[in-house]
């Protein structure tokens, strides 16, 4: 079974006016509750990098994901890769629930089915998410046939100027085609953040914040021409820092997660 | 000290403004409960700058109110205003508010027609009569053409929709 050894992420978030209500506040890897202002919309671009056991394990892909609010609590997204080193053995997971890892064009549907208000700068809300994605290649690195997948997922959390506590779980599966299928992916995940009392300045000053991410998925083997594969599926937990700097419509996120 | 209008007062107010035919809102300060970051307070700015009357918007994080000043004969309603936070994801509550335009009678009591919107009903003032009075009469000694402006705490009135209360109003004159 092959191990995590890390995962680092970058991420720009230009988000246009009208938008970038709630996903400006989202951690990094973790599930949480974005939802755009109605008619708004966002561009985020995702340099996601994964170390393995080895330079054959490792990962770099370039991402990006355009989004937009349906409504004030309905929002589309649809994420694009351009992989820039991929790895062969290496499960594929999901280290973000927000974003495939696979060569793959995804599109998700997220609905924030609840939304309480608690006082002037807090709130609760659930979000649960449904979206599908499609193969831009044939076969994987590992010789097995791409396949399309839906994902499930679903994510709970607090909200407020000083604190942020989301968890949140998902599920992934690939159809089955000519005995081929990837091992479906688990994950679960919980997220807290806090803003120090130096930095919550008052709009239009930046505002920065600070997450501790922790991620668990198992991804089950996958199947080739209809056996198991021995060197694929894992698990891994994963822990580490973030942050979040955004600047009226602009943002800059990164964090690094661990296995522990 | 929370003294009802008596109709002398009313009656005063009615001859003020006369070129004014009805209200308008000159400044909207809405309290909003669930904005927690800065994209929000932009998101709310940006979509309430494209309200058409809407001259400037100031978002304040820290006391969670947007403070909308409208320009001179907009048709700016304050359902437009909350309905910029609703779809921006955030849930409007009360607001303070200035509006001018002219006094005008309603059941007996002093109300103040604001455009877009059925009617404001000036339900408390926050003077006593002897005081707001003469504050009507010196204005309409001073001159006749002056508009009366009203500011006070505004919430929604329970089962009318459209229809909004204002209580803690004052009176004054304004030129």
């Amino acid at each position: 079974m092959r191990q995590l050894r890390r995962i680092a992420l970058l991420m720009l978030i230009v988000a246009m006016p009208r938008g970038a209500s709630a996903s400006g506040h989202g951690p990094v890897f973790g599930g949480a509750t974005p939802t755009l202002g109605r008619g708004g919309w966002q561009l985020d671009q995702v340099w996601m990098g994964r170390l393995g056991n080895g330079s054959r394990d490792d990962e770099q892909m370039l991402r990006t994901m355009i989004s937009v609010g349906l409504t004030e609590d309905i929002q589309i997204s649809g994420s694009f890769p351009i992989p820039l080193q991929t790895p062969i053995y290496m499960p594929r997971g999901r280290p973000m629930a927000l974003m495939s890892a696979n060569q793959d064009a995804e599109g998700i549907l997220a609905w924030r089915f609840q939304r309480r208000p608690l006082g002037p700068n807090a709130r609760l809300e659930s979000t649960v998410y449904g979206g599908m994605a499609i193969p831009l290649e044939e076969f994987r690195k590992d010789g097995m046939r791409a396949t399309p997948s839906m994902y499930v997922a679903a994510a709970t959390g607090y909200v407020s100027r000083e604190h942020y506590v989301w968890v949140g779980g998902g599920y992934q599966r690939s159809a089955e085609m000519s005995g081929d299928r990837a091992g479906a992916t688990t994950f679960v995940s919980a997220v807290y953040g806090f803003r120090p009392p130096a930095l919550r300045l008052d709009y239009p000053k930046p505002d920065l914040r600070f997450f501790v991410e922790a991620v668990g998925e198992h991804t089950e083997r996958g199947q080739h021409h209809g056996f198991e594969m021995e060197f694929s599926g894992g698990s891994a937990v994963l822990v580490g820092p973030t942050a979040l700097l955004l600047y009226k419509e602009y943002g800059l996120e990164a964090g690094l997660l661990f296995p522990v | 000290m929370h003294l009802r209008l008596a109709p002398a007062l009313l009656t005063a107010l009615s001859f003020l403004a006369p070129t004014v035919a009805s209200a308008e809102f000159r400044r909207i300060e809405i309290t909003i409960h669930g904005m927690d970051c800065a994209t929000c307070a932009h998101a709310v700015r940006v979509a309430a700058l494209k309200i058409d009357g809407v001259e400037t918007v100031t978002v304040s994080l820290q006391r969670a109110v947007a403070d909308i000043r409208m320009r001179e004969g907009n048709r700016v309603t304050i359902e437009q205003i909350r309905q910029v936070v609703r779809r921006s994801g955030f849930t409007p509550r009360e607001a303070n508010v200035t509006v001018v335009g002219s006094a005008i009678e309603r059941g007996g009591a002093p109300a103040i027609a604001v455009s877009g919107i059925d009617e404001v009903l000036i339900v408390d003032v926050q003077r006593s009569d002897a005081s707001a009075l003469k504050t009507v009469e010196d204005a309409r000694n001073a001159d006749p053409s002056v508009v009366s402006e009203v500011t006070g705490m505004l919430k929604p009135a329970a089962g009318q929709p459209g229809q909004i209360a204002i209580t803690t109003a004052r009176v004054r004159r304004t030129q």
